[in-house]
């Protein structure tokens, strides 16, 4: 569904963002992408949408290439950034929810009906009036989730998910990114507090200075993770299986 | 940000919530304008109506006015500077400063209209969502050649966007190094340079990351918008507010 082929890119300041990155994610995967700060992760994600183009490489989502394909690239891979509030475009939650819908040039019924059905799904259905600011930390980030939910995308992109959540928010939005990747959407989740999602996930990814350095089952990679500044769970440092923070 | 409402769109259910954009951009132009020409009387039609929708806006009165209050020091240095400077029969005299009668009554009359324009501009922003200026903005300027209607609704859009993020950085700013214990230093240029060089570096960064968010979900400007409907209360309104600025300018 997503391949990534030789992708480089350097920033304008000529460091490093990604150093020949390959990989292909296939439909209905959770995947975890972890790495130290710089490490490239975001600037991976922000490549599967077109918001940032190679400098060499190609990125193809669904078999077309996202740089010529932009906006279906958009539709298709949706992203939830890491701060929630600078991506609140909206007066009230549902206007914010709208604002996708409208850029696909829908229908005012249309518009109406993803909304009220991305708000159902992620519990914010009684908020639709509310202005968006006045939501706690958890509930913008499911917002923020409720905006990408109602342009339909498949596979849907989290960036550090859990930053400045408190432990009833990052539940909340684990729920949530749970509940979706069990209905059937492609979850890739960057981050490096592992300990709060590996439980869900299925791949391990794991990036230091740009470059892919590992990928696979998250059992085998755990133990070495600290290498590339990543702090382990404590439950596999404790010698136990990862747990997940929703038991 | 929640102490900054008033600036911007209320969410509630009232008729002018439901009244047409256009509507309501034209009526605070028909105020507007003929604010600048009535004089008392005409004054007091023109803010009876503002008043009314104030009222029909269900806006919070107390908290409207606490917020006004660095515009009301505004309006009192206007007006202390008309009173004083313009020529006249002096009214009051203290040493040489005099306070004449004309100015005292000019100083009145304009802060009366900026106070007008001002209250009614902020129950159009809290009673109308952004997208929905946007809209009547691109309606209005897409019959002018020349003028990119669709660039200018957006850009409208995404000040109205904007003000409130320019708000809750500031005041994020101001805490910090009032935390820093900035008030120590009375130097005011000082305290100006470092309240906004990071004050505008942050406000860069959150420029770029919401356009970011905005090209993420696929931003472009022939984009679906809400549907502008005017009915018959719609053009009710319209018509009132017109015989009401007529008669502003008349009397």
């Amino acid at each position: 569904m997503i391949e990534v082929k030789q992708v480089s890119h350097r920033f304008g300041d000529g460091s490093t963002g990604l150093d020949g990155i390959s990989l292909r994610i296939a439909a209905g995967e959770f995947v975890v992408i972890a790495g130290a700060n710089g490490s490239g992760k975001t600037s991976l994600l922000r490549h599967l949408n077109g918001l940032l183009k190679p400098d060499r490489g190609s990125v193809w989502v669904d078999g077309l290439d996202v740089t010529r394909n932009l906006c279906t690239a958009r539709q298709r891979v949706g992203m939830v950034f890491q701060d929630a509030d600078s991506q609140i475009v909206g007066e009230t939650v549902a206007d914010d929810v709208a604002f996708g819908p409208q850029n696909l040039g829908l229908p005012p019924a249309e518009i109406e009906r993803r909304v009220a059905h991305a708000l159902a799904v992620v519990g914010l259905a009684g908020a639709s009036q509310k202005r968006p600011h006045l939501l706690s930390g958890g509930e913008k980030r499911r917002l923020a989730i409720a905006g990408i939910l109602a342009m339909q995308p498949k596979v849907i992109a989290f960036d550090e998910p859990f930053s400045n959540l408190d432990y009833g928010g990052v539940r909340q939005v684990l729920a949530e990114i749970v509940r979706l990747h069990t209905k059937g959407h492609t979850i890739l989740v960057a981050t490096h507090e592992l300990e709060k999602v590996i439980a869900h996930a299925g791949r391990l990814i794991i990036l230091q200075n740009g470059r892919l350095v590992h990928d696979g089952r998250p059992q085998e990679l755990l133990p070495i993770v600290e290498r590339y500044g990543i702090r382990q769970p404590w439950t596999v440092r404790m010698g136990k299986k990862v747990d997940s923070w929703l038991n | 940000m929640a102490e900054l409402t008033a600036f911007g769109y209320q969410p509630r259910q009232s008729f002018l919530h439901r009244c047409d954009a256009r509507v309501k951009i034209g009526s605070l132009l028909i105020v507007s304008s003929a604010g600048l020409y009535a004089r008392g009387w005409g004054l007091l039609v023109l803010t009876a109506a503002a008043g009314a929708a104030f009222l029909c806006g269900r806006q919070p009165l107390w908290r409207t006015l606490r917020e006004l209050r660095w515009f009301f020091i505004l309006l009192a240095a206007i007006l202390a500077s008309r009173a004083i400077f313009t020529p006249g029969r002096p009214l009051v005299q203290v040493f040489t400063v005099a306070v004449s009668s004309r100015g005292l009554v000019d100083g009145v009359l304009v802060c009366w209209r900026l106070l007008l324009i001002v209250l009614s501009a902020m129950v159009l922003a809290a009673t109308t969502r952004a997208s929905e200026i946007r809209a009547a903005v691109q309606w209005f300027f897409a019959p002018v050649p020349f003028v990119p209607e669709k660039r200018l609704g957006t850009m409208l859009g995404l000040l109205v966007r904007l003000i409130p993020l320019i708000f809750g950085r500031i005041s994020e700013v101001r805490c910090a190094q009032l935390a820093r214990c900035v008030d120590c230093r009375k130097n005011p240029i000082y305290r100006m340079r470092v309240l906004v060089v990071p004050l505008m570096e942050r406000l860069f960064d959150a420029a770029d990351e919401l356009v970011l968010a905005m090209t993420a979900r696929a931003y472009h400007e022939n984009r679906s918008g809400p549907l502008l409907q005017a009915g018959r209360s719609d053009w009710l309104v319209l018509s009132a507010i017109a015989a009401a600025g007529l008669v502003a300018v008349i009397v």
